[in-house]
């Protein structure tokens, strides 16, 4: 039985922590099913999703964990195989004036149609041309049975003039990857 | 001796136009090479451009001519044209451009030589004519929301009807077009229905609505045959289906006509050509388009926002831009990348100094002549097929339309050709009792019975009883432009004082180097410009019959041979009125071409990450799947990912779009590898011409690889930029897309569907091109390129110590612009390319091209025009701004309080009590030589998500104004 791990980092950014925290895994049966990395604020930060089978879970939990120091923060916890989330799929892209609270204010409309937030990317950047700047969001999301996709992107747009919301509905795609 | 006779050689030689179009002397372009390491023109060029993209030939042009002799070269070919009353209508009408407006505004480079004004601190005067021209379309439509303007009537219809199935709950792809809709509005409509899908009903309203699913529907008003129709019940019908309802609407009729919005259309559009803005034989002329307030995010184009400034003080801006190509590249719903700024403008003023009263007036005047026209038309035996009409009458002449036209070409008058039995007259401001009195002795001339002429009844007495043919009905009750902007400057003193006003806040190519990245904002010359106020060019309908456009035709048919010379290319298009549009022809001919051959199964473009945003949405428009390609770290494509997503897509490859130079400003030198992938699967490759100034007389799109390419006029042409439009765009093919540039079936040029209402796009302004061409000649153009890139390199050499040059080509070199890289600074300063954009207006100048191509950069592209003595300026300008941010860096200035981020300072800045952590001085007099020439920026730095969040787009109540004097000199 394979159980899953997820790993955060935190670290100063510098070269090399990816392929430090990878060989540990590899040298511990750890298998390396999916990771997110970012350069933010002059700090490397990621998470990452091991598997390891039940034998080999202790020894790679220790290797991981000794990772952590000063120029770095390492976190490990034990996930658990989640059944796939059920309902439509789709795909939300955003992008308005950066403000504050935007982000609460975008997670509180989805929230209020039961949305559950599978994955989120944000950033922000200098419009072309005007220099504006803009937030954008990239969100995989899944909504309850009998959602009305097309309420949820009034509502979004509601929250704003110039926030433009496109939304489309992943077809054939299953649970989580 | 010897010397003496270099002295007369000397003393003969013409004088060379070359010479006051580059800036720099020979001097200084000396100075400038030793500079960069080299001796000369040739071995800059030897340096930068890779040998293999270098033409083979000469430029086939002739020598340049002076430009006195540029000038009666183009007055004989404006006498070539010949200029008839035209009574043809159709969209295009006479008009009095007011002499104030001519003089200060259109014929002054204040106005016409500026920017779009993506830097609202150095565009409050154009953006608050923009602002008056919404709300003059807002309060005449009866729709809230207006935009700046659009590029002619029938693409706004094209941009409505797209707006319509965005919005549109219908399931259904029909989209209903009254048959009383312009001719050439339809014919675009239909261009732009055929890649997405869409099917076009025409029919009549009253009789072919009734139960029909349609997304949308769109009906003229007044109709082009002059009648005009309760369109109440025909709006309810669409709505009752789901489809939104467009009226295009002439703005002069809604004087006296209840508008669109009080009718319960969504949407209207239309052209605004008749408010001053000469014929120019179809363009270039501002479109509208309005609608309800929910439509807002829908909306096309250039929005002006009221927002407010550091000090909460009102200031203008571009509002909610993320609706826009550049931000939704493939996701964007239209690919419109400019308006009609200048156009729009006039249009404005033009209301502005008639109020609401002149402009009624006007429409009273027109209206009453045609009533009296029909009435005496129908005393001398013709049927007049309106029952209603508000300046157009169509007339039944039972066989007789031909002797009628001929007996009018006596006259010098046009009349509008529907067919054997049936003429059409369209009156105007300009119409006069006599032209009434002349139209109906032609008709006498013709009527049955002979002795006819001697029937001409007298005005007077037609008049007492002649009958009003606007229906009471629909008689406006609501009023409009009640705002004092539109009640302030009926004098022409108080016109010409407020004029000046708006355009000393501004700055343009009269007061500094505007050195925008691809956006190429060279000298438009006095001598380029004069002949676009000639009646010869100017005063003539798009749709006069050939042989009194003979002068045109021979400039038209020049300047493609020109365009064509310049670029190798085999044949030339005229008609797109804007870059954006030109691709998009470039793409529909690809299509046609692939179709013809039984490969209209081709429907993939690929496009590089680093386009410029119009490419993917002209490409989504032309109904193609945009398969993005990646850029390496070095911002050239990726040869690799090119390879691999053209075999992946292989026989579904259409095309794929190329910018060279490279949006970067690099010349590629794997550009014809490039080439040959695409070609190798199939593909066609359409090259982006925004860059075309690096090239002309070195290198030809055509050559290294491209089959298709759109040029901006308005760029390496000379055409001025007119504070956000006009653009011309015309599109160059190889011989095998000829037969699928744009025709028009409306005054018979063959070819593919139009797309643009005028057969030649915005016709009077190509003399300004020519011109250029003319003066310049091959020498003259290969030196302004070469001088361009010359210019560049000097920019990029004296500042890469200051601030990294994100990208060069071969030997260090880059091509027409360079793009600094300011993210390293952000990091450690916090200071952003906002702020030097900024403090770059306290230093007297325009902004570099701001985070294009790449987030967090300043694009530089100084062109030919500008001396060393001005790119120095400029330099010291960077260097100075480099030493404030390196102080930041430093700690000896706070980064919450230092010259950048409160940048730019105002005259009111000054006033207040200083509490700054640096000098009054170093504010705003940065460089000593900064106090020569200063110009105060009107208002301080503009709040971008204010203005959106607070979306205003028309007048305000004067209360929001409260800091205003009373004197009249206070913004609307």
């Amino acid at each position: 039985m394979t159980v899953p791990l997820v790993v955060t980092l935190n670290g100063v950014d510098r070269p090399g922590v990816v392929a430090r925290v990878a060989e540990r895994a590899r040298a511990h049966g750890g298998s390396w099913q999916q990771s997110r990395f970012a350069h933010l604020a002059g700090r490397f930060a990621g998470v990452v999703r091991l598997d390891a089978a039940d034998e080999s879970l202790v020894a790679l939990e220790r290797a991981l964990r000794e990772l952590d120091g000063d120029d770095l923060h390492v976190t490990v916890e034990r996930g658990e195989v989640a059944p796939p989330a059920a309902g439509p799929r789709l795909t939300l892209e955003l992008v308005g004036q950066d403000r504050p609270g935007i982000v609460r204010d975008v997670s509180a409309v989805l929230a209020r149609h039961g949305v559950n937030i599978d994955e989120l990317e944000t950033e922000v950047e200098s419009a072309s041309m005007s220099a504006e700047l803009l937030f954008r969001a990239r969100a995989s999301l899944v909504l309850p049975e009998g959602a009305d996709v097309d309420a949820l992107q009034a509502d979004l747009e509601r929250l704003a003039n110039e926030l433009m919301v496109d939304v489309h509905v992943d077809a054939g795609r299953g649970g989580a990857e | 001796m010897d010397a003496v006779r270099e002295d007369h050689r000397i003393a003969l030689e013409p004088a060379r136009f070359a010479d006051r179009h580059i800036g720099p002397s020979d001097a200084q372009i000396r100075a400038m090479l030793g500079t960069l390491g080299l001796d000369s023109l040739d071995a800059l060029v030897d340096e930068a451009l890779p040998r293999d993209i270098r033409t083979r030939g000469p430029l086939e042009l002739p020598e340049g001519v002076s430009e006195a002799e540029v000038l009666a070269e183009l007055r004989d070919i404006a006498a070539a044209n010949q200029v008839f009353r035209s009574f043809i209508g159709l969209g295009y009408y006479g008009t009095h451009l007011p002499p104030v407006i001519q003089r200060n505004v259109l014929e002054n480079p204040a106005w016409y030589t500026a920017y779009t004004p993506y830097q609202p601190e150095i565009s409050q005067g154009r953006l608050e004519a923009l602002f008056v021209f919404q709300t003059m379309v807002s309060d005449l439509t009866g729709l809230p929301v207006a935009n700046a303007s659009l590029l002619d009537e029938a693409t706004a219809a094209a941009e409505a009807m797209t707006l319509c199935r965005r919005v549109s709950k219908s399931q259904s792809m029909r989209f209903f077009v009254s048959q009383d809709v312009l001719p050439q509005t339809i014919d675009v409509l239909a261009t732009r229905a055929r890649p997405l899908g869409y099917e076009l009903v025409i029919g009549d309203p009253a009789r072919d609505l009734d139960g029909l699913d349609c997304f949308g529907a769109l009906f003229q008003y007044p109709g082009a045959n002059g009648d005009v129709h309760d369109l109440r019940d025909a709006i309810t019908s669409v709505h009752a289906r789901g489809g939104l309802a467009v009226v295009a609407a002439d703005l002069l009729a809604m004087t006296l006509l209840a508008p669109p919005g009080e009718l319960g259309a969504d949407v209207a559009v239309g052209s605004t050509q008749r408010f001053g803005v000469p014929l120019g034989f179809g363009g270039p002329h501002a479109a509208y388009i309005a609608a309800r307030a929910e439509l807002t995010r829908q909306l096309p184009g250039r929005l002006v926002g009221l927002s407010i400034d550091r000090r909460g003080e009102p200031a203008y801006r571009l509002a909610i831009q993320t609706r826009e190509q550049h931000i939704r590249r493939e996701k964007a719903t239209s690919n419109i990348c400019t308006a009609q700024v200048l156009l729009a403008v006039i249009a404005a003023l033009y209301a502005c100094y008639h109020g609401p009263h002149g402009l009624r007036r006007i429409a009273a005047r027109t209206s009453r002549l045609a009533g009296v026209l029909a009435a005496g038309l129908r005393d001398l035996g013709f049927a007049i097929e309106n029952e209603t009409a508000f300046d157009t009458l169509t007339v039944g002449v039972a066989g007789r339309a031909r002797e009628i036209h001929a007996a009018a070409r006596r006259r010098r008058m046009n009349l509008r050709e529907i067919d054997a039995d049936r003429v059409g007259i369209s009156l105007d401001e300009t119409a006069t009792r006599a032209d009434v009195e002349a139209l109906w002795q032609i008709f006498a001339e013709v009527a049955p019975g002979a002795g006819a002429s001697q029937r001409v009844p007298p005005f007077d007495q037609v008049e007492a009883t002649a009958p009003d043919l606007v229906p009471r009905g629909l008689a406006r009750s609501s009023s409009y432009l009640t705002h004092p902007v539109f009640n302030r400057y009926h004098s022409e003193t108080a016109m010409l004082r407020y004029l000046r006003r708006l355009a000393d806040k501004d700055l343009a190519l009269d007061r500094t180097m505007i050195p925008l990245g691809s956006c190429t904002m060279k000298l438009n010359a006095a001598a380029e410009m004069f002949p676009i106020s000639w009646p010869g060019f100017n005063a003539i309908h798009p749709f006069a019959p050939p042989e009194q456009t003979e002068g045109y035709r021979r400039l038209i048919g020049d300047l493609e041979q020109m365009l064509a010379a310049c670029t190798g290319y085999d044949a030339v298009s005229l008609q797109p009125n804007a870059g954006s549009q030109g691709e998009y022809a470039a793409l529909l001919a690809i299509r046609a071409y692939h179709a013809s051959r039984g490969e209209g199964h081709r429907d993939v473009c690929l496009i590089p990450s680093s386009a410029h945003g119009t490419n993917p949405a002209s490409a989504r428009l032309a109904g193609l799947e945009v398969v993005v390609v990646e850029c390496d770290e070095d911002g050239n494509v990726d040869v690799e990912d090119l390879r691999a997503k053209a075999n992946e897509h292989a026989s579904r490859v259409a095309a794929f779009m190329l910018t060279y130079p490279s949006t970067h400003g690099v010349f590629e030198s794997a550009v014809r590898e490039l080439c040959d992938i695409v070609h190798a699967v199939g593909g066609q490759v359409f090259i982006d011409g925004a860059n075309l100034n690096a090239m002309v007389g070195l290198a030809k799109l055509a050559e290294i690889g491209g089959d298709a390419s759109h040029l901006n006029l308005h760029k390496t042409f000379c055409i001025p930029h007119g504070g956000g439009g006009p653009g011309v765009g015309p599109v160059a093919v190889k011989a095998h897309l000829a037969p699928f540039l744009p025709g028009h079936r409306v005054t018979g040029l063959t070819g593919g569907g139009p797309v643009s209402a005028a057969p030649y796009g915005s016709a009077s302004i190509l003399p300004i091109s020519w011109a250029y061409i003319r003066l310049m000649g091959a020498e003259g153009l290969r030196k302004a390129t070469q001088v361009a890139i010359l210019n560049a390199n000097y920019v990029a050499r004296r500042l890469a110590p200051h601030y990294p040059v994100l990208y060069t080509g071969q030997n260090g070199m880059v091509a027409h612009e360079c793009v600094l890289d300011l993210r390293p600074l952000k990091q450690r300063t916090g200071i952003t390319v906002d702020d030097v954009a900024k403090r770059l207006v306290d230093y007297g100048f325009h902004a570099p091209t701001m985070s294009f191509p790449v987030a967090g950069t300043l694009m530089i592209e100084p062109t030919e025009s500008e001396s060393l003595e001005e790119l120095d300026r400029f330099c010291d300008a960077m260097i100075g701004i480099r030493e404030e941010i390196e102080a930041v860096a430093a700690g000896a200035m706070k980064p919450d309080d230092n010259p950048l981020v409160n940048a730019p300072h105002t005259a009111a800045d000054l006033v207040d009590e200083w509490q700054r952590g640096y000098s009054r001085e170093q504010a705003v007099f940065p460089l000593p030589d900064v106090r020569r020439a200063k110009y105060w920026p009107p208002v301080g730095r503009v709040d971008n998500a204010y203005g959106d969040r607070n979306f205003v787009c028309t007048c305000p109540p004067i209360e929001a104004f409260a800091s205003d004097d009373s004197q009249g000199g206070s913004p609307p």
